[in-house]
């Protein structure tokens, strides 16, 4: 099955708070957060777009890091929301469900204004 | 095996690729100014991604480039003082290496330093055009993955076509008075501004050392050494070349006397 290709303002719009909801699940890493969101159906993530927004989030204090070294094995960098993460993912939540609420709510509205341009009104 | 760019890619490839690829991001967060610490998470994740997803580097983050600047990690304080640092030690390497160049001749043959009007310019002229190598470092770093030896004779050979042309004038001009000066002291004033600068820098280096922190991976990595040898030989470079033009200037010298 091929990989739906979303529109790539819709996932810059979108990708900050599905990485979110995925850290909220519990502590993971960056590759299976790309697997996680290709499972979704988001298609593939590339490292060179999530690990920016991962650096992002983690200035901005919503995610803790925590560096687990294998046994001979390569390192993990586990990566966890924080409480500041956890109310921010909240309130994106809310914001986002309100914001797509409204994109729905005027797609399905039967009372659409006539977009047609005016015409003759020279003529009254 | 993995295929990328159009072409099949074997494991060892691919991991060969990736390093290189790793090699060039930390060239590109150094002359962002990050430190060593943050370049050593970056490059951790990096490597973990790549080896987690079996990708291609320059398919799953883009140019090293370009992945450094979206990352946009905090850059050092002092950053651009180092910048402005290297301006100053490449211009004083320089009075000192054209001075060593001046002296040489004069020196072996006991004679007194003539300096004419036309060879000062020329000087100036490449004196400012030299002073300005540390601009052009990003571009000569980048460089770097062609071999520290094709940077370092591209190095050398931009410093022979800047200065070539001035001893020339000197051994065609010679007898074109326009100050006189002992041989011995221009020529060890010149030895201490030529080596004086490469060691500030070298010494700067080591005290304000910043190795890149692989976590949970003690920072003794081949690359890492390659890095440093990287380093070593672009703050030594007036060094070589200030040798081999006192080389050419005693060999042309010798021609025409």
């Amino acid at each position: 099955m091929t990989a739906k290709q979303w529109s790539s303002d819709w996932m810059r719009a979108a990708l900050g708070l599905c990485v979110l909801r995925t850290l909220a699940a519990g502590p993971t890493y960056g590759y299976a957060i790309a697997a996680a969101l290709e499972e979704s159906g988001f298609g593939q993530v590339k490292g060179g777009t999530l690990y920016p927004l991962l650096t992002r989030f983690e200035t901005a204090g919503w995610i803790a890091v925590d560096w687990r070294v294998g046994a001979g094995g390569p390192e993990r960098k586990y990566l966890s929301l924080t409480d500041a993460g956890r109310r921010e993912f909240e309130a994106q939540t809310i914001a986002w469900r309100d914001f797509t609420g409204t994109v729905f709510a005027h797609l399905d509205s039967i009372d659409l204004p006539s977009t047609a341009a005016p015409k003759g009104t020279d003529e009254s | 095996m993995t295929e990328w760019n159009g072409r099949i890619m074997t494991t060892n490839t691919r991991e060969a690729a990736n390093e290189e690829w790793l090699e060039s991001l930390i060239i590109e967060l150094r002359l962002q100014g990050v430190n060593g610490t943050r370049i050593g998470d970056a490059i951790a994740s990096a490597r973990e991604f790549l080896v987690d997803s079996g990708a291609v580097a320059e398919d799953a983050f883009g140019s090293p480039k370009q992945y450094a600047a979206e990352l946009n990690l905090p850059v050092e304080p002092d950053a651009d003082q180092g910048g402005r640092g290297a301006l100053v030690r490449g211009a004083i390497g320089m009075l000192g290496m054209f001075s060593v160049v001046q002296a040489v001749i004069p020196l072996v043959y006991g004679e007194t330093l003539t300096v004419i009007a036309p060879v000062l310019a020329i000087m100036v002229v490449a004196f400012i055009a030299i002073a300005c190598l540390p601009r052009l470092m990003p571009a000569m770093a980048r460089m770097r993955k062609r071999s520290v030896f094709v940077t370092f004779l591209l190095g050398a050979a931009l410093g022979l076509v800047t200065t070539v042309p001035g001893v020339l004038f000197v051994v065609w001009a010679g007898d074109r008075m326009a100050l006189s000066l002992p041989a011995l002291p221009v020529f060890i004033v010149g030895v201490v501004c030529l080596i004086a600068p490469a060691l500030w820098g070298q010494l700067r280096h080591s005290i304000t050392d910043d190795p890149i922190v692989v976590p949970g991976v003690t920072p003794s990595a081949r690359s890492a050494r390659r890095t440093r040898l990287f380093l070593v030989v672009i703050n030594w470079l007036l060094v070589p070349v200030t040798v081999a033009l006192c080389a050419v200037a005693l060999l042309m010298d010798s021609f025409s006397r």
